[in-house]
């Protein structure tokens, strides 16, 4: 148990030193707190987009799971994850990171100048990324009591007290850097484990084969239905364009065209993971432990019971890397809506010292918070989190990307589709709207009607913003 | 999304330096032209997509994981390499 507690020990220790080489530069600066100085390279940047979207989710909810609800229904909620990316890429990257400045709210408030706009998204961002948080943080505490024999909470308490300091004193260049090092200790222990075992196995094929003739279940889709495996598929696949965590990385990009690059390695290095889990680690598990009462163990379980000490101990530092590389970019996001999109107008002209000061504050709050949440965490770890993220993709999607590409859409349609996406969605997760259809498919449709009357029946924008946002796609800012 | 697939081209001069001989051109158009090869890789994403949530793929199985299954797998490794691949190539011809 020792050699374990010491590996994870020195990891911590490496982030929290992270962050205190970071602060020394980024505390003076906006620029550098919240987008990093906006000159993260391809390759850097594409690891720490990585490592911020594969979650404890990623590797403890992944395999939660498709042990529990088959193979196929797994692969579609995280495949609606990865198609997301080509449709960030493609429909919002490079205008957005062209836009220049430091959050999603930034760019909607400006297309859609509204009280609504610069109050509304900030709150759905906080109430959605911490219910995220929340679920990053029972990760931790299961991972660490079931490998380190480290209590429930005291593990919650000693992640959040690391993450949450090296964010609220480094921003984004801590992030960045600790990310880097989160997704490659990600990446050796799950390929590194799935490789093992397929080793030991003979084949993949074999594996699966092995795992499907003793557990049927296991590759069959259908359990939850269609409907369930669409919605899962449709909210990651409509979030990535526009999650907070994900855009504020392709703020920091060198240009635009590397942040489209950096989005489509990212890509490929998560497939990699997932798919290494999903049908190498999990079929393993499945023959291994059949009767698991909660399916989040499987991941932990197959380590002990297949990988000697050390690696054991990499693999708690590999799955609290999961959680803090999500956490601390959902922290971020969550204090730059409150510090930035919310308090932005009342710290103006206070002084960077005291605007660092707030910065600080807030993430400490946020982290607090979540904290709090977390030592009463949800049953399965996907389901709750997902939820959350429902909620953003169901408001943001259409009125960003039709704030980019429609040249109707305007202030009265980007208003509605807000109101109507986030509203239909809460109407239908709490059972008040069941037309038969996954409530994010409805809450989509509905912000898209909402933006299209908009677009019909309300007052045309000024025709300076429609040559503004054409020149977010030519590749120049907006103008002053 | 509607436009002649040189976005590069076409946006540029929407932000100034040709707007007054493009506005009326791009004038009737309900989007902003996107590259042509980005719009059929978002195609044929989408279309791969959906094809793969088809009832029948949930029942067929191969290797015991229904083929639903195995098209999201697939899926999860070409739109990486198909978007990289597109931008590559629009990278080249510049």
């Amino acid at each position: 148990m020792w050699v374990e507690r010491i590996v994870v020990l020195v990891y911590l220790a490496a982030c929290t030193g992270i962050g205190v080489l970071a602060s020394r530069r980024v505390l003076a600066s906006r620029d550098e707190y919240w987008v990093a100085g906006r000159r993260i390279g391809t390759a850097v940047n594409a690891t720490a987009i990585m490592a911020s979207l594969a979650s404890g989710g990623s590797i403890i909810g992944v395999m939660g799971l498709a042990y529990s609800q088959g193979i196929p229904d797994a692969l579609a909620l995280f495949a609606g994850a990865v198609i997301g990316f080509p449709l960030a890429s493609i429909l919002v990257a490079r205008q957005l990171r062209n836009f220049g400045r430091y959050t999603i709210t930034d760019f909607l408030a400006f297309r859609f100048p509204s009280p609504v706009v610069r109050l509304l998204v900030p709150l759905l961002i906080v109430a959605a990324f911490s219910t995220y948080m929340v679920a990053q943080l029972k990760a931790a505490g299961i991972t660490a009591h079931a490998l380190l024999d480290v209590p429930y909470d005291t593990a919650l308490v000693i992640a959040t007290l690391v993450f949450v300091a090296y964010v609220s004193i480094g921003g984004m260049i801590a992030i960045t850097w600790t990310d880097v090092v989160q997704g490659l200790i990600m990446l050796v222990v799950v390929l590194g484990a799935a490789l093992a075992l397929v080793w030991r196995a003979g084949s993949p094929v074999e594996l699966i084969r092995q795992a499907t003739d003793a557990a049927p279940e296991l590759g069959r889709a259908a359990q939850g239905g269609v409907a369930s495996a669409v919605g899962y598929f449709t909210i990651w696949a409509t979030a990535i364009p526009v999650i907070p965590h994900i855009v504020m990385r392709v703020l920091t990009a060198r240009d635009g065209r590397s942040a489209q690059l950096s989005l489509n390695l990212a890509m490929l290095a998560y497939s990699a993971m997932i798919l290494a889990a999903v049908l190498a680690i999990v079929p393993v598990g499945r023959l291994g432990f059949p009767e698991l009462a909660d399916a989040d163990q499987v991941f932990v379980r197959v380590v002990q019971a297949e990988f000697p000490p050390l690696v054991r101990g990499v693999a708690v530092a590999a799955v609290l890397a999961a959680v803090m590389s999500t956490s601390d970019a959902l922290l971020l996001a969550c204090s730059s809506a409150i510090a930035h999109d919310l308090l932005g107008g009342v710290l103006a002209g206070r002084g960077e010292r005291v605007r660092a000061g707030v910065q600080v504050g807030t993430a400490w709050a946020v982290g607090a918070l979540a904290l709090c949440l977390a030592l009463s965490p949800p049953e399965l770890l996907t389901r709750f989190y997902t939820a959350g993220i429902g909620l953003l993709s169901a408001g943001l999607f259409v009125p960003t990307v039709a704030g980019l590409w429609w040249r109707r859409a305007n202030r009265t349609g980007g208003v509605g589709a807000l109101v109507a996406g986030s509203g239909t969605y809460l109407l239908g997760l709490v059972g008040g709207l069941d037309l038969g259809l996954p409530p994010i498919v409805v809450a989509l449709c509905a912000s898209a009607a909402a933006m299209w009357a908009g677009g019909l029946w309300g007052a045309p924008d000024d025709p300076e913003m429609g040559r503004q946002i054409a020149r977010l796609h030519a590749g120049a800012g907006v103008g002053p | 999304m509607a436009g002649d697939g040189h976005a590069g081209r076409d946006a540029g001069r929407d932000a100034g330096t040709d707007a007054g001989r493009n506005a009326g051109r791009d004038a009737g158009r309900e989007f902003l032209p996107m590259p042509r090869g980005e719009r059929r890789a978002l195609a044929f994403l989408l279309v791969f997509s959906a094809a793969s949530f088809l009832p029948a793929w949930r029942h067929l199985e191969v290797l015991g994981v229904a083929v639903s299954g195995w098209m999201m797998a697939i899926l999860m490794l070409i739109s990486p390499l198909l978007t990289l691949w597109v931008f590559g190539s629009a990278g080249r011809r510049r």
